[in-house]
């Protein structure tokens, strides 16, 4: 009886565990805000090509990222004709919806997408928390009930990836590629549990 | 002299941008040759460049390709630059090709695309003088017509506040099509390179 209330507490308490720490070393944190700077510069026109797998279909489009001022971003997606899809405003905790088309308009896709473009493109992040593998240092910053972990690599100081987790579970994964003159050329980002995955190719203007 | 020749200037540019209402019987004339030149029309092949405009954007989005259009309805646009891409319109459905990934999408069950699909169509043969559709105002510019029309359907209306089109005066064939959101933020699209009837093979609209 001992040993099955054991490894039943094993197995609650391991399923619990943070995927994303796991082989992880918590170590002191050397800096208090950890700073995103790939959607920082006000005179950049961040202009992706997208193509999106949801639901087993693909699409595609346009998205558009643009710093308006500190804290604040505007986000357009729009097909390839130019049509718009959204135009979303995001401050600080603020969201401003420009537009919607009416078949996306449902709250389980505006808080995903607002989730998502927020972790982003959020610039300045208040560190609680810090880790290490062998290649990458590790901040984690709460943000809205959750929690990001930003994976910084040791040699280059580059971000090569930001995991968006509840206390118990990964939610969403973004990775970096392609770094260069501070914008990333190629980003995925991957939902658990969720099938939505978007690939953004930048495009040189 | 130097406010006599900023005034000439000033003169200059605002009659060169001024846009005069056509009288309702040049606008008749004018219809009826678009609509003529319309029904003559069996293809379109021609280079284009689209312009995206977003108020908040330093600098507007531009990309490039190629239409080819086959009477009745096949229409194949082909982004070429920064990002291949291909958009076929045939037989009520719409195939894409996203650099290498395939789709298609049945425009019979969706109205939005099929209502799009026939803007589409009339907008680039110029005949969209559908009054049931739009109300529509011509105006003479120095070198173009310019016509617009303001959809009626509030559905179309939530997206696109007005089409602008615009035809060369000798012949009336459509130069660009400016498609303005309720925000005020536009799509333009410039066409050059036009042939009307030039031979093109179905083979074109292969997915």
């Amino acid at each position: 009886m001992r040993f099955l209330i054991i490894s039943l507490c094993i197995c609650l308490f391991s399923s619990c565990a943070l995927q994303t720490t796991k082989g992880l070393f918590e170590i002191p944190a050397n800096k208090q805000v950890y700073v995103n700077s790939y959607f920082s510069n006000l005179s950049t026109d961040y202009v992706y090509k997208a193509k999106i797998e949801a639901f087993s279909n693909s699409f595609g489009g346009i998205l558009i990222i643009k710093k308006i001022d500190t804290n604040q971003h505007r986000i357009v997606f729009t097909t390839e004709f130019g049509n718009k899809i959204f135009d979303f405003e995001l401050l600080d905790d603020e969201v401003k919806i420009h537009f919607i088309m009416d078949q996306l308009d449902k709250e389980i896709v505006i808080n995903t997408l607002i989730n998502d473009f927020r972790v982003l493109t959020h610039e300045n992040n208040s560190v609680d928390k810090a880790f290490e593998n062998t290649v990458e240092n590790i901040y984690r910053t709460p943000l809205k009930k959750r929690f990001n972990f930003y994976f910084e690599n040791k040699d280059t100081q580059k971000l090569n990836q930001i995991r968006n987790t509840t206390a118990t579970k990964e939610k969403t994964i973004i990775q970096f590629k392609k770094i260069e003159e501070a914008i990333s050329k190629e980003i995925s980002i991957t939902h658990n549990g969720f099938p939505l995955s978007v690939n953004l190719f930048f495009l040189d203007q | 002299m130097r406010n006599y020749i900023i005034l000439l200037l000033f003169i200059g540019v605002y009659s060169a941008s001024a846009q005069r209402p056509l009288s309702a019987l040049e606008a008749k004339e004018f219809k009826q040759k678009v609509i003529k030149s319309a029904e003559q029309t069996e293809t379109i092949v021609s280079d284009f460049t689209q312009y995206k405009h977003l108020s908040f954007l330093n600098n507007e989005i531009k990309t490039e390709g190629k239409l080819v259009f086959k009477a009745p309805n096949f229409i194949k646009w082909e982004y070429i630059e920064p990002y291949q891409y291909s958009a076929i319109f045939k037989n009520d459905k719409l195939y894409v090709d996203d650099s290498g990934t395939k789709s298609d999408i049945d425009l019979g069950a969706n109205k939005t695309f099929r209502n799009f699909n026939s803007l589409i169509v009339n907008s680039i043969k110029g005949d969209m003088f559908n009054e049931s559709q739009f109300d529509i105002t011509f105006f003479s510019t120095q070198d173009e017509y310019l016509v617009k029309f303001i959809p009626k359907d509030t559905n179309i209306r939530e997206y696109i506040a007005i089409f602008e089109l615009t035809f060369t005066k000798e012949n009336p064939d459509v130069t660009s099509v400016k498609m303005i959101e309720p925000s005020e933020d536009f799509t333009r699209i410039v066409f050059k390179n036009k042939k009307l009837n030039t031979t093109v093979s179905h083979a074109v609209f292969n997915h």
